[in-house]
């Protein structure tokens, strides 16, 4: 009688231990899918953010010619994309004797339009119109700077 | 039966101690999520956010009776920058920046006229130092910030 009795008694703590069991493990199963599920999230992220593409062009100032014509300079200019990017002209910088810098947008191209300088073309700018008289730093100019996001060069003036 | 209610007691005990441990570290790990989530979001305004200098570096006049002098910065990255919030240091000295007919966005490519001053800063001819610009980007939660520093001459 005492085992007959103790029997149900036995399978219903056993009923109730692992009804609880299964309930916390499903707890903790779903604390661990939460987390790895973020953490994949924020795998993903971080992937991103290295993966940001900054512009990153390359040219070659060949020469900066300068001429005087007795009355007005000129200064030519030789650019040639050596890079891999499509460079967009207005975004290309000059200055001549760390005088203000000027978007290569305001020259005058030997191509038109010229909107862009594409891997391995070469262009030709001319500024005319320099007045030594006006603006000294015009005047024979020794070094041509040239900057564009974050590359930049520096010439003598020939 | 007299073994019954303390073992529901127990079982009941077991199962709200788990539930609370469970909303315990629940919300740890949320909060542990939420700021992955806000870093990772940060990085990459970061890596967006660009600026350089297209002064020539080997010449920047500085003016020592005014105090100042002008510098180019253009957006290189590839997100739109605050022109307000830019900040500049020359040789260690906090400048006073002021953007010079600036356009109406900063957007990448475009390049803005600063003027950097400080009363009675004076520098010598030929003086070569560490000039520091800060930027930041225009849109905000988060805010990505960037900064540069690079050795100037300055043609006095």
């Amino acid at each position: 009688m005492r085992g007959g009795l103790s029997y149900p008694k036995r399978r219903d703590n056993m009923a109730g231990s692992s009804v609880a069991g299964m309930i916390v493990g499903t707890v903790f199963i779903i604390i661990f899918a939460s987390a790895t599920v973020t953490l994949i999230e924020n795998v993903n992220k971080a992937q991103e953010a290295s993966a940001v593409e900054l512009p990153s062009p390359e040219l070659t100032l060949v020469s900066a010619d300068w001429t005087w014509s007795g009355t007005e300079g000129t200064m030519a200019y030789i650019i040639t994309n050596s890079g891999t990017e499509t460079v967009d002209i207005a975004h290309i910088y000059l200055s001549k004797d760390g005088n203000d810098p000027f978007s290569c947008s305001t020259l005058t191209w030997d191509s038109n339009p010229a909107i862009y300088i594409f891997p391995g073309e070469t262009i030709t700018a001319t500024e005319s119109g320099l007045d030594a008289g006006n603006d000294d730093i015009d005047d024979n100019p020794q070094t041509v700077f040239l900057a564009v996001f974050e590359y930049s060069l520096a010439v003598s003036v020939t | 039966m007299g073994d019954g209610p303390s073992e529901m007691i127990m079982l009941m005990t077991g199962l709200i101690v788990a539930g609370l441990v469970s909303a315990v570290l629940l919300s740890t790990w949320d909060t542990i999520s939420q700021g992955l989530e806000d870093q990772g979001e940060l990085e990459i305004k970061d890596a967006k956010t660009r600026a350089s200098l297209i002064s020539d570096p080997s010449a920047i006049s500085w003016d020592n009776t005014n105090d100042r002098a002008f510098i180019y910065i253009q957006n290189s990255g590839t997100i739109s920058l605050n022109i307000a919030d830019t900040y500049a240091f020359l040789d260690g000295n906090a400048m006073t920046v002021t953007a010079i007919d600036p356009a109406d966005t900063w957007s990448k490519g475009v390049a803005i006229k600063f003027q950097i001053g400080k009363t009675d800063l004076t520098f010598t001819d030929g003086t070569e130092c560490f000039l520091t610009v800060g930027v930041s980007s225009l849109s905000t939660s988060p805010t990505g910030t960037y900064s540069l520093t690079e050795v100037v001459r300055l043609d006095v």
